[in-house]
């Protein structure tokens, strides 16, 4: 069903005209300096450049108070009586809240009060046009796409109109009030940018990936002082989990009417911040509460948005409207706030860690799998012995070391996201290296890190991404390529250029032909020289540049040899790729991996700790960089 | 006949408020014959130092809950004096809708709930439900018909929410006034119902005549209510006008040893408050239909029967119906009729009072601020206290009267509450005790 | 069972609660009478009964005379409802009780008339008699006490939220008044009234007393950073709470 309409700017009043004429059209009004979901009544009360609204559109399907039951004596009946609506102009991450409601109100058990409402409903989706002050669903739970709507319309730029996305056939059954047409091309084109700069001006306010972010969460339940200390200005009001989209906990209670004979059973949002949420009555007048202070409150909240509901829904119960935090009166219900917080507990810990620890001691990592990539290159899969979870950057790199031959830097060669192994390839060249390649799966290596800093994640997210690797620069490469592959979404056009000197010397053989395969990555090859055997391209590897149209506002990242930076480089000024672009992976010599021992210094940078991955702007004029 | 007499009406019924009455006659001659209030002093002056003033209003609203919407609005009134706030014309006239919904609510209720079971020989409403239903139906569809009316522009009637200094907190749509108008238009025909059975009843209400001075709102644009002058009426017809700040000289409080609550007078021994005083100072002011129902019930030049309090009320209960209307469509009319209006900002702090027309009277505010707006002092003179001294000066001349006339100790009783009913007091406002001081 | 027998009754206040019984409307009213029989009201009857159901008490304790008359409601009642804000918490008549001057300051040198025999505090009705339920508020909310009548009539505890006042504003998507530049106390207000005060542009002042537990400390931090003077928000909660302060 997915097919784009398109409806000029002059057209657009005279169809939600014309649908308010014939339906129930519910949508983004002024209220004051704040805006709600509301009945609109004509055209000009709708404002598709609201930043967010008080309460989410949950309200149209779980009212804050709803009838589950009318009774007369013994006689009752069900309360479902759906209202057919179109909820109009809903952002993405409201979207993404009612399939989370969605999710848990049909989990088990189907509750009809709710879905019956829901099924009534046609939802479309708009573009954010203003971003709210608080909000961070730029940087939240982006691995989770919005599913629920039935279209989605974006306005764009040139104010020319707006491109209508048809999801479903309760979507495309609005066509008929409005004058569209097919959008063309570049229209489409148009409204993805629309939607993708706007991700970017949403401030990055979780500087990490999120899912890291409920094992942290969790690993602080019972620090006390924190939870206090987080929730001493807490009114226990509630108002953090009235205002949010993805809290759906609810109260009921009967009520007789005047008669004293009829009455109803009503059901209302409860809030589990406020002090009578965990209360039970013991009898005479006695009660125990299982969430007695400020702080344990608190702290369930916030399990259950980081923590407890990940499972079911693919990621945290946040979608980073930050409506909890704009609405706080005592404003201490930013959920960012207190996830950076907690990070950075961790970081504190960390680094008191790291002084009571030996910089130089090593931890054992176990050969889970092994593997001879090439003839010199051999392919290994750790976990640590200990059991714990490895967390690094694509492009960062350890320390390995075998007792009695010595340590090495090598690059990760596996993406973060897989959090329980990682993978390093090693060429066998020199003393540590050539005994490193005689271990075989359940043999131990000896490991420090990461080291350094890798590829820029923040500024690579969103943006067209071109991979240049030479030979054994595929390696620490392939993190980043499969980080890129795990969450394609992220990112725009991904292209990947790799070049070797002969076919015998391309590894992950695997990988190439996947990637060859997929549809997510635009991949070339080439190598230097080869037997009639080869049927791919032959040549250097800037003869490759000439297969591919380079958009200018690419993301250059280059991996290899020293020589091939120059020719590379040369080949992307011609295409216009400002050199803040692009990114470089250096390789010296490194010792200690702490920018002490001195051997990997250029200039006044450490490749070991200020690299390996830097600016090609940064290094360009350094001496002896390249 | 020189027989004894003893009435101890230890807190009369149906009044807002505690109040005694006290009659004791030995042989003929009157030992006692008084009017007590023994009201719980509840030092609203001493509530109201260092509260903002935005504040006072919310404060002072609770002195009475049966007049709290003219209690705000004195109170609001006198505050805006004190802050050098000039409210716009629109507001003025919305609070005039308000006011009189205030007083057709207050006047519904007293004539057909409080006084009517005595014009009916009934001790209360509730046996009235199933012996005059439909009345009884008619009069509690008008109490919620004036509670609706005062409701949507005051938010509630029981201390209302949004009248504020400098306007409204949030002001009506010409919607809203189009709506109000339906709704009043509506119950035309159980207002005619009302009239029309207080007229059949009038019989009933006593005669008595003690002609004394009366004290009211008077304004050369309409009939006083919500804003004017302050006019004194002579039996003989004689008007005088004060400005509102000049109050004091008008109240002259003083303390009565039989009494907690403090009383007035001016020119007389004593002066009348309340629909009576209204009518008879500014009659000629009434909207046409209020004047016809005047006519009809004979009242057509000033009234001296304090038991008529009760009529002039109906009858400002048409007159607040019909000017209403006049208002809505006057304010639905006028292009510049914005909903939105901003509040108006204080200009100054200092002092300010107020003289507003509740359901029992003329209600003065009065109030001083400090340059943070915080509260330094306050006054009210309540329009119950000013009556005070009127019903203690017609108790002495109608008990005498009806020892002459031989009456029963029973209707003696009956005619004494009866005539305090007729005042309609409100004595948790008299007992206030806003700037009391006794004498020594 | 025949309906049971309903009394009133009033001490200091300003009787604004029994007024709102008047505010039903005809049907709603007249449909409450055949469910209860209200068999003295000073204010709108003349009858008298010496036995009671459910007796509502109006108004605060605020003069060691009126213990005898309380008592003796409590004696001729089953069941003894403080009926609002004063009679509850003391309500608006407390906002003078941590003056140690107020009789001095209103009366001058006739302070110590009997006359004006007066408790130095207001205090509600529970510091004389003992109180089954409490009806909230000021004024009392007219549909809440229907619900609190049902569930007496059938022998239900009445429920009463102890949740703050700002579940109701963002329940009715009431902009907060402190995004309109006021102040305001629903974060320590409690609950039940369904928030008309913030819906109708004015702040809440804690009519029906604090939640089990406010934070008050939290409370004058945030109206400072709002900006109110220092002395202001530290006397802020006194109108309807000056029980209820932790300095009270």
């Amino acid at each position: 069903m997915m097919k784009t309409c398109f409806i000029k700017d002059q057209d657009f009043p005279v169809f939600i005209k014309n649908v308010i004429a014939s339906e129930n059209l519910i949508g983004p009004i002024a209220k004051q300096n704040k805006f709600v979901f509301d009945k609109l009544d004509n055209p000009e009360e709708l404002r598709l450049d609201y930043d967010v609204t008080i309460l989410p559109p949950k309200k149209y399907f779980f009212p804050p108070s709803q009838k589950l039951i009318e009774f007369d004596g013994e006689k009752y009946h069900d309360c479902i009586d759906p209202k057919k609506i179109i909820l109009f102009g809903v952002h993405f991450y409201d979207i993404k809240s009612l399939d989370m409601t969605d999710y848990l109100f049909t989990e088990g058990k189907t509750d009809m009060n709710y879905m019956a409402n829901r099924d009534a409903a046609t939802i479309i989706g708009s573009n954010i046009q203003n971003v709210s002050e608080r909000a961070f669903w730029g940087c939240i739970g982006r691995e989770v796409k919005p599913k629920g709507h039935d279209g989605f319309i974006t306005r764009l730029k040139d104010g020319s109109g707006y491109v209508y996305e048809i999801i479903s056939h309760k979507g495309e059954s609005l066509l008929t009030y409005g004058i569209f047409r097919d959008a063309t091309e570049d229209e489409i084109s148009a409204a993805t940018r629309v939607n993708e700069e706007i991700m970017l001006e949403c401030e990055a306010r979780l500087p990490f990936p999120t899912d890291q972010l409920a094992e942290r969460v969790r690993a602080e339940f019972n620090n006390e002082e924190l939870w206090n200390e987080l929730a001493e200005g807490c009114f226990s009001c509630g108002t953090c989990n009235t205002v949010c989209p993805t809290c759906y906990c609810f109260d009921v209670h009967d009520q007789w009417n005047l008669d004293q004979k009829s009455g109803s059973r009503n059901r209302y949002w409860d809030a589990c911040l406020t002090s009578e949420f965990a209360k039970v009555s013991l009898g005479a007048g006695s009660s125990e509460n299982f969430r007695s202070t400020r702080g344990e409150r608190f702290r369930h909240r916030i399990m259950r948005k980081a923590v407890y509901l990940n499972d079911k829904l693919g990621g945290p119960a946040c979608v980073g409207c930050g409506r909890c935090s704009t609405s706080c009166t005592a404003d201490i219900a930013d959920p960012a706030r207190v996830y950076n917080k907690i990070m950075e507990l961790e970081k504190e810990a960390e680094v008191a860690a790291q002084r009571s620890q030996n910089i130089f001691m090593p931890k054992q990592a176990m050969i889970l799998r092994a593997h001879q990539a090439t003839a010199t290159e051999r392919h290994f899969t750790l976990k640590m012995a200990d059991g714990s979870s490895v967390h690094f950057e694509p492009g960062q790199i350890l320390e390995v070391s075998l007792f009695g031959y010595g340590e090495i830097p090598i690059g990760y060669a596996s993406s973060p996201t897989r959090t329980r192994t990682f993978d390093i390839v090693v060429r066998a060249v020199g003393r540590v290296s050539k005994a490193l390649n005689k271990l075989d799966v359940g043999d131990s290596m000896f490991v420090r890190g990461p080291l350094g800093h890798g590829f820029p994640m923040e500024k690579l997210r969103s943006q067209n991404i071109l991979i240049i690797a030479g030979g054994i620069g595929l390696c620490p490469t392939r993190s980043l390529i499969q980080y890129i592959m795990d969450r394609r979404d992220e990112f725009g056009k991904f292209t990947l250029f790799y070049g070797t000197r002969s076919p015998s010397e391309r590894m992950f053989l695997d990988d190439l032909i996947d990637w060859h395969k997929s549809p997510d990555i635009d991949f070339f090859e080439t190598v230097d020289t080869a037997e009639d055997s080869w049927d791919g391209n032959i040549g250097v590897i800037t003869t490759l540049f000439e297969k591919s149209k380079l958009p200018s506002d690419t993301r250059v990242i280059i991996c290899g040899p020293p020589v091939m930076y120059k020719f590379v480089i040369r080949e992307l000024d011609k295409a216009g790729i400002p050199h803040d672009n692009i990114y470089v992976d250096l390789e010296r010599r490194m010792k200690c991996g702490i920018g002490k021992c001195g051997h990997c210094q250029i200039n006044d940078k450490y490749v070991c700790k200020d690299g390996p991955v830097f600016p090609f702007s940064e290094v360009e004029d350094l001496e002896e960089a390249l | 006949m020189k027989k004894d007499v003893n009435i101890n009406v230890h807190h009369l019924t149906r009044v807002e408020g505690h109040g005694n009455i006290l009659v004791d006659v030995k042989k003929g001659k009157i030992e006692e014959c008084t009017w007590q209030v023994p009201e719980s002093p509840r030092f609203f002056e001493a509530m109201i130092r260092g509260r903002h003033y935005t504040e006072v209003a919310r404060i002072t609203s609770r002195i009475c809950g049966i007049c709290s919407i003219g209690h705000t609005l004195a109170s609001v009134k006198a505050t805006e004096s004190a802050c050098g706030i000039e409210i716009t014309e629109q507001v003025k006239k919305l609070r005039t809708i308000l006011k009189h919904a205030e007083n057709f609510d207050s006047h519904v209720l007293h004539v057909g709930v409080l006084v009517a079971p005595d014009l009916l020989g009934a001790p209360s409403v509730f046996p009235l439900v199933a012996s005059h239903g439909p009345v009884v139906a008619c009069v509690l569809r008008l109490k919620r018909l004036g509670h609706e009316w005062g409701s949507v522009l005051a938010g509630r009637t029981t201390h209302p929410t949004t009248v504020i200094p400098g306007g409204f907190s949030k002001m009506l749509t010409k919607k809203d006034l189009v709506d109000l108008k339906e709704k009043i238009l509506a119950s035309v025909d159980d207002i005619n119902t009302l009239v029309a059975t207080v007229a059949s009843l009038a019989p009933n209400i006593p005669a008595f005549d003690r002609p004394t001075e009366y004290v009211a709102v008077s304004s050369d644009d309409e009939y006083g209510l919500y804003d004017g002058l302050i006019q004194t009426t002579m039996p003989d017809g004689k008007k005088e006008r004060f400005s509102v700040a000049d109050y004091k000289l008008v109240t002259n409080e003083y303390v009565s040893p039989n009494s907690t609550a403090k009383y007035a007078k001016h020119n007389m021994d004593s002066y009348a408050a309340g629909a009576l005083a209204r009518f008879n100072n500014n009659r000629e002011q009434l909207h046409p239909e209020a004047k016809k129902i005047a006519e009809a019930l004979g009242m057509t030049s000033l009234v001296t029967n304090p038991y008529l309090n009760s009529a002039a009320q109906v009858i400002e209960c048409v007159h607040s119906v019909y000017d209403s209307l006049r208002l809505i469509d006057e304010l639905v009319a006028d292009p510049d009729y914005d909903p939105h209006q901003e509040l108006v900002k204080p200009t100054r702090f200092g002092n300010g009072s107020s003289a507003v027309e509740v359901p029992r009277g003329i209600l003065f505010h009065e109030y001083t601020y400090d340059k943070e707006g915080m509260c330094i002092g306050g006054n009210c003179i309540i329009p119950t206290n000013q009556n005070h001294g009127n019903i203690q000066l017609d108790f002495d001349k109608l008990v005498p009267e009806m020892l002459e006339a031989d009456k029963s100790e029973e209707e003696m009783t009956l005619a004494l509450e009866m005539l305090v009913r007729a005042y309609d007091p409100c004595i948790s406002c008299s007992a206030h005790y806003l700037d009391v001081r006794f004498k020594k | 069972m025949g309906k049971p027998k309903v009394g009133f009754f009033d001490f200091s206040s300003c009787e604004g609660c029994q007024i709102e019984l008047t505010n039903y409307g005809d049907a709603d009213f007249l449909e409450l009478l055949n469910h209860i029989e209200i068999v003295e009201f000073r204010e709108a009857m003349s009858e008298k009964a010496d036995h009671l159901d459910i007796a509502c008490i109006e108004g605060s304790f605020t003069r060691e005379s009126e213990r005898k008359r309380l008592e003796d409601i409590r004696a001729r009642a089953d069941v003894v409802i403080s009926f609002g804000a004063c009679a509850s918490t003391g309500g608006i008549n407390a906002l003078k009780n941590h003056q140690s001057d107020f009789k001095e300051y209103v009366y001058g040198k006739d302070a110590d008339s009997p006359h004006l025999q007066s408790n130095l505090k207001a205090l509600p009705v529970e510091a004389a008699i003992k109180v089954d339920y409490k009806v909230l508020g000021c004024p009392m909310d007219k549909y809440e006490f229907l619900n609190i009548v049902s569930s007496l009539l059938h022998g239900k505890t009445p429920y009463i939220p102890d949740y703050p006042v700002c579940v109701e504003c963002k329940r009715r998507e009431t902009i907060c008044r402190f995004d309109l530049g006021d102040h305001c106390l629903g974060m320590v207000a409690r609950a039940g009234c369904g928030a008309p005060c913030p819906a109708d542009g004015i702040p809440c002042e804690a009519c029906r007393g604090f939640v089990t537990n406010p934070n008050e400390d939290s409370l004058e931090k945030v109206l400072i950073d709002h900006g109110m003077p220092e002395e202001r928000a530290r006397t802020k909660s006194r109108m309807f709470t000056n029980t209820m302060r932790s300095d009270a």
